[in-house]
C-alpha cells in the first residue's frame, strides 16, 4: 500500500469516526486540528483503524503517537 | 517528614551544597543518598524493607522485559509484566486499602451472628505508597509496551524509585519523560535557583497563608455539624475546596520547586482548574497527573480490551453507532471513576465524592451534550459570550463543590448526607453579616487576611491562565522583581501559619 493509499482510507476512517465528511488529514494533522478529537475519541479512532487495517496498536504507541504522521508510519510498518 | 519541617529543609540545603560541589556526572548519586536518607528518616526499617522489595522486583522486572532482552517469549514477557503489576497493586491494597475489602466480611460475620468481629485495620505504610507503586506500574507496563527503556542501573532506578519530594505528595512521574533531566546533573544555576525558590515561595503563600487559615474555618464547622447548620455548611463546602486546592497545589508548587534547582522538570499537576467550563475539562486540569496515569493505564487498556469491544460491537447491533460508541465507554469511565475514589481511600466517602459522583456526570454530559447545545442554540445564547462563560464557570465550580462535601466527610459517606441535610435545614444567610463568621476560629485580622490572599491567588491564576507569570516577572527591571519577591516573602513570614499551633501533618494528600 502506498502511502497516498493510506491517506485515503485514513481519511474515510476519520469521517466515520468524527461524523464529518470535511475532514482531510495530512501529515502534521494533530488533536488540535479536528474538532471533537479527545482523549476518549481517540481510543475509538484507534480501534477504528485497528478494524479498518486489521492490526493492532499496543497502548504505549496508542499515547506516544505525535500526529497523523508518526501514525501512518505505525500503520505500514504493522502491514508490511 | 513534612515537606516544610526543619529536617526536611536541612536534608535540601544540604543536598544542594554537596551536589554543587560533586562533577557532573557523579551528582546523580547524591540525589540517590538524599534518597535513601530521607526514607530512612521518616519511617522504620519493616516499612523500608517492604519499599525496598517493591524497587526491586520493579528493577528486575524491567530488566527483563526491556525490548534489547531477546531471550524471552511475548507470553513470559506478558506473565512476568502481570505478576509484576499485580505485587504492585497488590502491596499498595494491603497497606491502603484493606478495610474495604474486610467490610463485607464483617458485615456477613455480623449477620450470621457468630460474635467474631474484626477490628478495623490501620497499619503505617511506606512513605509515598500510593504514589510510587503506581508509578512503577506505569514504568513496568511502558517498558513491556516498548516505550520506555529500563533502567538498569540499580543506583539510578533507586533515585527515580524513591526521589525525596515525590514520596510527599506526587505528582505521578514517568521513567520516560523524567530519566534525562534526573540523572544529567544539571548545575544549580542562578536561573534554575531564583526559579525554583519563586516556585516554593508560592506553594508556601497558597499552603501558609491561606489554606492554614481556610483549615481553622472548615475544621469548626465539620467538627459540630448540628451546631452550624444552614449557610455555615455551604461556606464550609466552598471553604474546603479552596482549602484543598491551596493545600495540594502549593505542596505540588514546594515539589516542583525544589526540583527546579536541580534543573529537574516535573510534570505540573494543575492548571487553572476554575477557569473550567465542565466538569470533563475541570478534572483534566485538577490532579492533571493521576488523570492521565487513568487513562493511559486502566481505561485504554479497559476499552481496548476483548470484553470491551464485545459490549461495543453488540450495542452497535442493537441500538446503533452511537451506542456502539458510548456503551463500552461509558462502563470504563464508572470503572475509571471508581478506581479514582478507591485510590484516594477505601471509604464511599472518597469512592462517591470524588470518584463515581464526577463519572455519572460526565457520562451525563457525554450524553446530554448534543441536546444541550440544541437548546442552547433555540435559546438564542451566545455560547462564547463573557456571561455564559461565566455562568459556567461558576456551575463547574458548584458541581465540583458538591462532590467535594463527601469527600471531606471524613466519618463516611452518610455523615456526608446528614451533612447536607443540616445545610438545607436552616436559611440563616444572615451570619455573613451580623458577625457570626467571626467566631469560627479567625477573627477579622485573619479572615481580612485571606479575603486579600484569595484575591491575589485569583489574579495570579487569572494571568497564569494566558501565559507565565514567571516569565512576566522576568521581564520586569531587578526593582520590580525583587520588590514584589521580598513582599512575598514578608508575607509569607509575617502571615503565615506555622510554629507551634501549626500542624505540620496538614498537607491533605500527604495521607493518600
Amino acid at each position: 500500500m502506498t502511502r497516498k493509499e493510506l491517506f485515503e482510507k485514513l481519511n474515510a476512517v476519520f469521517r466515520d469516526v468524527f461524523d464529518d465528511e470535511e475532514i482531510t488529514v495530512n501529515e502534521e494533522t494533530t488533536s488540535k486540528d479536528i474538532d471533537g478529537w479527545d482523549s476518549l475519541e481517540h481510543i475509538n479512532l484507534i480501534m477504528a483503524i485497528e478494524d479498518e487495517f486489521g492490526i493492532s496498536f499496543n497502548i504505549g504507541e496508542v499515547t506516544t503517537m505525535k500526529n497523523v504522521g508518526a501514525m501512518a508510519d505505525k500503520i505500514l510498518d504493522k502491514i508490511k | 517528614m513534612n515537606i516544610l519541617s526543619l529536617q526536611f529543609i536541612v536534608l535540601m540545603c544540604v543536598t544542594a551544597a554537596v551536589y554543587q560541589i560533586f562533577p557532573q556526572r557523579l551528582r546523580w548519586t547524591v540525589l540517590t543518598a538524599a534518597d535513601v536518607v530521607y526514607v530512612l528518616l521518616v519511617q522504620d526499617l519493616m516499612l523500608t524493607a517492604v519499599m525496598a522489595v517493591q524497587i526491586t522486583v520493579t528493577f528486575a522486572a524491567a530488566c527483563l522485559l526491556d525490548s534489547q532482552n531477546s531471550g524471552r517469549t511475548a507470553l513470559q514477557k506478558k506473565h512476568i509484566m502481570a505478576a509484576a503489576v499485580s505485587f504492585n497493586a497488590a502491596v499498595m491494597i494491603l497497606f491502603k486499602e484493606i478495610n474495604f475489602f474486610l467490610y463485607p466480611v464483617r458485615l456477613i460475620l455480623r449477620a450470621a451472628g457468630t460474635g467474631v468481629s474484626i477490628p478495623f485495620i490501620h497499619w503505617n505504610a511506606p512513605a509515598g505508597l500510593s504514589y510510587y507503586s503506581l508509578i512503577f506500574i506505569a514504568y513496568i507496563l511502558d517498558v513491556y509496551w516498548g516505550v520506555s527503556q529500563a533502567e538498569r542501573n540499580p543506583g539510578k532506578m533507586l533515585l527515580f524509585a524513591a526521589f525525596f519530594p515525590i514520596l510527599t505528595s506526587g505528582p505521578f512521574i514517568r521513567y520516560r519523560d523524567i530519566s534525562e533531566s534526573l540523572y544529567a546533573g544539571n548545575s544549580i544555576t542562578y536561573h534554575s535557583m531564583t526559579y525554583g525558590l519563586q516556585r516554593i515561595l508560592w506553594g508556601l503563600f497558597k499552603s501558609l497563608v491561606i489554606s492554614n487559615r481556610l483549615g481553622v474555618l472548615v475544621g469548626t464547622i465539620y467538627a459540630d455539624p448540628a451546631g452550624y447548620p444552614g449557610a455555615y455548611e455551604f461556606l464550609a463546602f466552598v471553604s474546603f475546596v479552596l482549602q484543598l486546592y491551596t493545600n495540594f497545589s502549593g505542596c505540588i508548587d514546594i515539589i516542583i520547586g525544589i526540583s527546579q534547582i536541580f534543573g529537574i522538570e516535573m510534570p505540573e499537576n494543575f492548571d487553572s482548574p476554575f477557569y473550567s467550563l465542565s466538569i470533563s475539562e475541570f478534572w483534566r486540569r485538577w490532579h492533571m497527573t493521576l488523570g492521565l496515569w487513568l487513562k493511559d493505564y486502566v481505561l485504554y487498556p479497559l476499552l481496548k480490551s476483548k470484553r470491551f469491544r464485545e459490549l461495543g460491537k453488540n450495542a452497535k447491533k442493537k441500538y446503533g453507532k452511537r451506542w456502539g460508541k458510548q456503551a463500552p465507554l461509558f462502563a470504563g469511565l464508572m470503572i475509571t471513576w471508581f478506581l479514582i475514589g478507591f485510590w484516594h481511600g477505601g471509604g464511599w466517602n472518597y469512592i462517591w465524592g470524588c470518584g463515581i459522583y464526577y463519572g455519572i456526570l460526565i457520562i451525563l454530559g457525554e450524553m446530554c451534550g448534543p441536546a444541550l447545545q440544541r437548546v442552547n442554540e433555540r435559546l438564542g445564547i451566545n455560547s462564547s459570550s463573557r456571561g455564559w462563560i461565566t455562568f459556567q464557570r461558576i456551575r463547574t465550580f458548584l458541581i465540583f463543590t458538591a462532590g467535594l462535601s463527601f469527600f471531606r466527610s471524613y466519618d463516611g459517606l452518610i455523615c456526608g448526607l446528614k451533612r447536607w441535610g443540616y445545610a438545607l435545614s436552616v436559611w440563616n444567610p444572615g451570619i455573613f453579616i451580623n458577625g457570626s463568621i467571626f467566631k469560627l476560629g479567625m477573627d477579622k485580622y485573619d479572615i481580612a487576611v485571606l479575603i486579600v490572599s484569595l484575591l491575589i491567588l485569583w489574579i495570579i491564576d487569572m494571568i497564569g491562565h494566558k501565559r507565565s507569570v514567571r516569565d512576566m516577572l522576568a521581564e520586569q527591571n531587578i526593582v520590580i522583581r525583587w520588590g514584589l519577591l521580598l513582599a512575598l516573602i514578608f508575607v509569607v513570614i509575617i502571615f503565615g501559619q506555622y510554629g507551634s499551633t501549626y500542624n505540620a501533618s496538614s498537607f491533605i494528600y500527604g495521607k493518600f
